[in-house]
């Protein structure tokens, strides 16, 4: 089932950037998807599409099979949320407590039962103590958890997210894709990314699509989009480090590995693998 | 930036409630300004000035704050006492030229310069006893229009966002010699200021839609306040019933 | 007889001043007494409310124009938190950026972004009050705004040049500013005086301040319409909201007054200060008493007048340079001429 419907899409800015130049795909219900791209490929772009947010486009964008310009902000806002790629676009509110209840205040919920929201929601992203304090005094990993947790509070059943783990710290960016993986397997949420950490994606994501000048140059699992530097380097991409190490230790050294693992998991159980055929 | 966020976390004063703290600061601030003397700005000035030394203010920042309002006083005590009056007070020669000052000018000089560091003094203590949304939130319950709280609300939060903003163009600038002579000193000023506007208006756009987004229809959505705890109104009840009978006499 | 003449006092006080620009435009708290506190409240009451009346309606057709009112109060805020570099003695001066807000968004709700920055200022920096929020509100947002706008539209409607017109909108809007500072703080410090002469008095303290930064602030105004002008005109295609038509007529009568105001002060000052004396002369020797020697001798014509102008600016440029480096502390380096030549560097990058 098709949530949200991408149909020969193409966007070009008023000073005549061609920013998106036909892109057809569809995030299906239930799905953790991600779209991977170089500077100025167009993922923010898309996202900004994909959510409504741009309307003059060329061709169409179906949420749950209607045109997405046809329904009211409301419609659209109490299904999907989206996490812009900079917390200072979306944090307005003084303290973190008042921007993260911002959302379920709006919906009318009462106010011990938003209070109680805000809280689970801060929780899960880690942000719980941090609720009395000013935005502004916060650090932008910070900021950029807060801006989830606003959306989290309010319970959207889609979520398109910006570069949720850029500016984060290791854990930071492992705990974050970690929340999002727990959102879509426990709570249905579906979600879309648009992404940088290449190490990141094949351990979470379900299906991958790069993005290149505006197009949809590749798509599917990550072990399918993820095959051979040389193809990834045409996009100004990389593979994962420890699949560009296998895939050297295969092609360089001739080790006789059966797949490209993408993962430290996989790859690990592969060199044991390798081990036990030598001995 | 300092300036702006500094409050006393730790104070009694800090625990009370904002609402009672503006409106016992308003009640005082009309006294004060209503009051024909010196006797009763002089005492609100010396509590206020209490209240501030033992909340601990850095010393920096209270001079910051006090700076221009001293010149002011001292401006406004230099024309009174060179210009009101006839009653010659004193007079001294300055190379070879006369000055006089009058006896008139310099009270009311006096009442003057003590009504504002009454009531400046006073303001600091309110500001520094509350942190700025509770500050909003009790403007709100006075019945200041919302829509004028919602722009507050929106310019408090961006000021930090544009001014960093803007140190980023500026040092970018002095890094390349957007400062170097007057010329372009004023242009790089120009063009900074102008891309503090331009970004406003981008992220009007990118904010609202973050807003709409998340249930916003044009109103902000404020939370009801707590109700008031009878000590804090006894309290201020008593400062406000002292403070009007000093007031009389 | 030498005859008293107010010109070094003056000149002492328009100098100890010249760091406080922002303060000439901004009534300290506490300055005004509480009748005319209420009815400074009371002449920006309205101007307020319509403005805010049209936000709410604005605000219904596009949800971005009340965060949009916001962050221009943060600049306007943050504009008069920036000291622009003046050519001499290594000072800094403060625009206060009501003109721009006003040719932009309108004058009215121009009054609401004031009164928004205002406020702030006034609660965390002491510039400004509470008490005297009214009064400022009057000078910076209804004079300041108002008059920017319509010198703008009005020069536009005439086909004056862009630039041109921004900047005599930055200019006017900060005189104008200037000006009814100048009437709200004689009127409140008056006591038994009589109000012109202080009036006159105060205007001439602060014209060392207040003459260059309005020049600045034109050219600032000036520099940022030119700036959306290229790139962003649809945004300023999409704020021009009166026709030009409308508001010309009172825009031209606005800008004569100015004009004459502008052109008469001086004159008028040295004829009120004169007047002043002679009142003054004229009581004492009613009640027995010689007047004192004059503070300066007048036959001497207006040169030393002249030069205690210089020496009160210099040495107001003294004391704002190192109160500005108070405030610095480690945030803007502030401008002056402190800035360190180009590092090699960069004149590399630049060459190659
Ligand atoms: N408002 C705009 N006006 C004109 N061109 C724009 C605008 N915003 C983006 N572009 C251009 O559109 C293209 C795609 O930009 P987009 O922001 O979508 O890239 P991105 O993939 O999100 O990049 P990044 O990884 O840096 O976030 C770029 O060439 C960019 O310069
Ligand atoms: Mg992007």
């Amino acid at each position: 089932m098709n949530r949200l419907a991408l149909k020969n899409v193409r966007y070009r800015y008023a000073d005549g950037t061609e920013a998106i130049t036909g892109v057809t795909f569809a995030v299906r219900r239930g799905e953790f998807a991600g779209v991977l791209g170089y500077n100025g490929s167009g993922k923010t772009t898309l996202l900004k599409i994909m959510d409504g947010m741009i309307k003059d486009i060329q061709g169409s964008v179906l949420l749950d099979g209607t045109d997405i310009h046809r329904l009211s902000s409301r419609e659209i806002y109490g299904k999907m949320g989206i996490v812009f790629q900079n917390p200072n676009d979306q944090l307005f509110a003084p303290t973190v407590f008042e921007d993260v209840a911002f959302g379920p205040m709006n919906m009318g919920i009462e106010e011990e039962e938003v209070v109680k929201r805000v809280k689970k929601a801060l929780e899960a992203v880690e942000m719980a103590v941090y609720a009395k304090k000013s935005i502004h005094h916060l650090s932008f990993g910070q900021k950029k958890r807060v801006c989830i947790a606003g959306l989290l509070s309010m319970g959207h059943e889609i979520l398109l997210l910006d570069e949720p783990t850029a500016g984060l710290d290791p854990l930071g960016e492992y705990q974050m894709m970690d929340l999002l993986m727990k959102l879509n397997r426990e709570k249905k949420v579906t979600i879309f990314m648009a992404t940088h950490s290449v190490d990141l994606i094949p351990v979470f994501l379900d299906r991958l699509y790069v993005l290149s000048d505006g197009k949809i140059v590749r798509s599917g699992t990550p072990e399918a989009v993820f095959t051979a530097p040389e193809e990834m380097s045409q996009v100004r991409l990389r593979l994962p480090q420890i699949a560009e190490l296998i895939y050297r230790l295969k092609h360089e050294d001739n080790l006789a590995f059966g797949r490209i693992p993408l993962t430290i998991g996989e790859a690990r159980r592969e060199i044991m693998e390798l081990f036990q055929k030598d001995k | 930036m300092l300036l702006l966020e500094y409050y006393a976390t730790d104070h009694w004063l800090s625990r009370i409630d904002a609402r009672i703290k503006l409106l016992v600061t308003m009640i005082i601030l009309v006294m004060v300004l209503s009051y024909q003397g010196v006797g009763f700005q002089l005492l609100v000035a010396a509590i206020s000035l209490t209240l501030i030394v033992s909340m601990k203010i850095p010393w920096r920042l209270f001079l910051l704050r006090f700076s221009e309002p001293f010149l002011i006083v001292l401006v406004v005590f230099l024309l009174k006492i060179f210009f009101s009056g006839h009653d010659p007070l004193f007079s001294f020669d300055i190379l070879g030229f006369q000055i006089t000052g009058y006896r008139e000018g310099l009270a009311e000089g006096i009442a003057i310069s003590s009504r504002i560091m009454a009531a400046i003094s006073l303001m600091a203590v309110l500001v520094y006893a509350t942190p700025f949304p509770e500050l909003m939130a009790a403007l709100s319950w006075l019945k200041v229009p919302r829509g004028f709280i919602e722009v507050l609300l929106y310019a408090y939060r961006y000021i930090f966002v544009l001014f960093e903003e803007a140190m980023v163009i500026y040092h970018a600038q002095k890094n390349r010699l957007g400062y170097a002579n007057f010329r372009n000193r004023l242009s790089s000023f120009g063009i900074l200021t102008g891309s503090l506007i331009l970004k406003a208006f981008e992220q009007s756009q990118t904010l609202s839609t973050a807003m709409v987004q998340r249930g916003y229809d044009g109103n902000m959505p404020l939370f009801q306040s707590r109700p008031f705890r009878s000590s804090e109104i006894f309290l201020s009840c008593l400062v406000v019933t002292v403070m009007g009978i000093l007031w009389g006499i | 007889m030498k005859k008293v003449s107010c010109g070094f006092v003056i000149a002492i006080i328009g100098g100890v001043t010249l760091p406080q620009n922002v303060a000439a435009m901004h009534i300290a708290e506490g300055l005004l007494p509480f009748n005319w506190a209420a009815f400074w409240f009371a002449v920006a009451l309205p101007f307020f409310a319509w403005g805010l009346y049209r936000l709410n309606k604005r605000n219904l057709d596009d949800l971005s124009f009340k965060p949009l009112v916001g962050l221009m109060a943060a600049v306007v805020f943050i504009i008069s938190c920036l000291p622009i570099p003046v050519p001499f003695a290594g000072t800094c001066s403060h625009p206060c950026g009501t003109g721009i807000s006003g040719i932009l968004i309108g004058p009215a709700i121009s009054v609401v972004i004031t009164a928004a920055a205002l406020l702030i200022q006034a609660l965390f920096m002491a510039h400004g009050g509470l008490s005297t929020l009214g009064a400022d509100i009057v000078s910076m947002g209804v004079m300041g705004s108002f008059t920017g706008f319509l010198t703008f539209r009005a020069l536009r409607s005439v086909n004056v040049n862009m630039a041109v017109a921004a900047f005599m909108a930055g200019l006017f809007a900060d005189w104008a500013t200037y000006f009814m500072t100048s009437v709200e703080l004689a009127a409140g410090i008056r006591g038994e005086a009589a109000f012109l002469p202080l009036f006159w008095k105060v205007l001439i303290a602060f014209i060392p301040t207040q003459l260059p930064i309005g020049v600045l602030e034109g050219a600032m105004t000036a520099g940022m319409v030119m700036l959306l002008y290229k790139k962003r005109p649809d945004l300023l295609i999409k704020m021009r909201v009166i026709k030009a038509r409308e508001v010309a007529v009172i825009g031209a009568v606005l800008i004569a007054v100015t004009f004459l105001f502008s052109g008469v002060a001086p004159v008028e000052a040295s004829k009120w200060t004169g007047v002043d004396e002679a009142v003054i002369e004229k009581i004492a020797k009613e009640q027995g008493r010689e007047p004192k020697e004059p503070l300066v001798n007048m036959e001497q014509g207006d040169l030393p007048l002249f030069i205690f102008l210089i020496a009160g600016a210099v040495g107001g440029f003294a004391a704002g340079y190192y109160w500005r480096v108070l405030i610095a502390g480690k945030g803007l380096p502030i401008c002056s001429g402190q800035d360190e030549p180009a590092p090699e560097t960069s004149g590399k990058i630049r060459g190659s």
